[in-house]
């Protein structure tokens, strides 16, 4: 999938890149960030108190 | 523990205010002499005096009402620490209401004349070569306030009692300008005006090392008159237009670009079920973009994060 990101944005994604620790690329610390939030919020996600409980 | 270093006391009686030089490292305190009376404050840069203090910042950063352990911060571009609160025996102060002032008696109540704190404000600053228009929002200490349920402002009973007091420890030089607050007809001071004593002291080392920030700024955004394009004090009051004038934008244009993301069954199932929610947006990049960067706020910003995912 693809979104959108401004030059400003790219400067935050270059700096997670460089810490090396959520991907290689800006797509990759992308993907990182959404599991990771979605993975620390399942009660906001519908079945993700279940996916919790399992 | 040392002891602290005596430098000045005035007492500041009903319709009176008092602008006092606090150099870094110095401690003002201010304390109640009757029975609960509300001290509007103001603060200027003493060497710079377009650099003053800012509700807005400060109750950005700390809430609707500071207390101890907060700081008062000055007004963008500088925004540094003025002081921080390292004493606060009542701990309800008000940073929403602005200074009483002369049209407000004049407008609500139908006074032509009554003490009021912009008015006693700009007198204490005139000492220093300042004017009306130099004024500006103040920080409310003991005034006590709430917010109700529809969002509007109150003020209710103050509890501060004599003896109650606030210190304030001054990161840079400060001119410190308290006054009475001229409101007797509120129950700001609980209807009545009394005085108030301020008193200004050197800190002991102790309180140096635990309560003083670094005298250099940290920020590139902390900014000087040094970073204007205009650094000069207009000395005009009539604006006219600067015929040469060119916009020169800090960030322009902004410009987008596609990102992909690879994405496989498992991240789509979680967009859907992000999706449910109804606070991530429709679409899929609109719900990838709103969890990367929630997720990127609580990982990574500093201060208050004003930031409220989902529903």
């Amino acid at each position: 999938m693809t979104i959108e990101v401004n030059q400003q944005q790219e400067q935050m994604l270059d700096r997670l890149v460089a810490e090396g620790r959520h991907g290689e690329t800006h797509g990759e610390v992308v993907r990182y960030g959404f599991i990771a939030f979605c993975e620390a919020h399942p009660e906001l996600r519908e079945g993700g108190e279940d996916a919790r409980d399992e | 523990m040392s002891e602290r270093e005596f430098v000045l006391e005035h007492v500041m009686e009903p319709g009176t205010g008092k602008a006092l030089p606090v150099v870094r490292g110095q401690i003002l305190r201010i304390e109640q002499v009757g029975n609960g009376q509300c001290a509007d404050f103001n603060a200027f840069n003493l060497h710079d005096y377009k650099e003053y203090f800012h509700t807005g910042r400060t109750r950005h950063l700390h809430g609707l009402f500071p207390a101890e352990g907060d700081m008062l911060w000055s007004a963008p571009p500088r925004e540094r620490p003025m002081f921080t609160i390292i004493r606060d025996t009542v701990g309800t102060n008000d940073i929403q209401y602005p200074r009483c002032t002369g049209f407000l008696y004049e407008y609500q109540y139908g006074f032509e004349q009554h003490t009021n704190c912009h008015d006693i404000l700009a007198e204490s600053i005139r000492e220093y070569g300042l004017t009306p228009d130099d004024v500006h929002d103040s920080f409310n200490f003991w005034m006590h306030t709430g917010v109700d349920d529809k969002g509007r402002l109150y003020i209710k009973r103050m509890l501060a009692k004599p003896g109650d007091y606030v210190e304030l420890i001054a990161h840079f030089d400060v001119l410190a300008v308290p006054n009475v607050c001229g409101a007797d007809i509120f129950s700001t001071s609980n209807f009545e005006l009394k005085p108030l004593k301020v008193q200004v002291f050197d800190a002991t080392p102790e309180e140096r090392e635990r309560w003083l920030l670094p005298g250099e700024r940290q920020y590139k955004n902390q900014r000087t008159p040094a970073d204007f394009k205009l650094s000069e004090i207009k000395r005009t009051r009539e604006l006219t237009r600067d015929a040469s004038y060119s916009a020169e934008w800090p960030v322009y244009p902004i410009v987008k670009r596609p990102l992909d993301v690879p994405l496989g069954e498992d991240e789509y199932a979680l967009i859907d079920g992000l999706r449910a929610n109804g606070g991530f947006g429709e679409t899929d990049a609109d719900i990838v973009r709103h969890a990367f960067f929630s997720w990127w706020i609580e990982e990574y910003m500093q201060g208050p994060k004003h930031q409220h995912a989902g529903q």
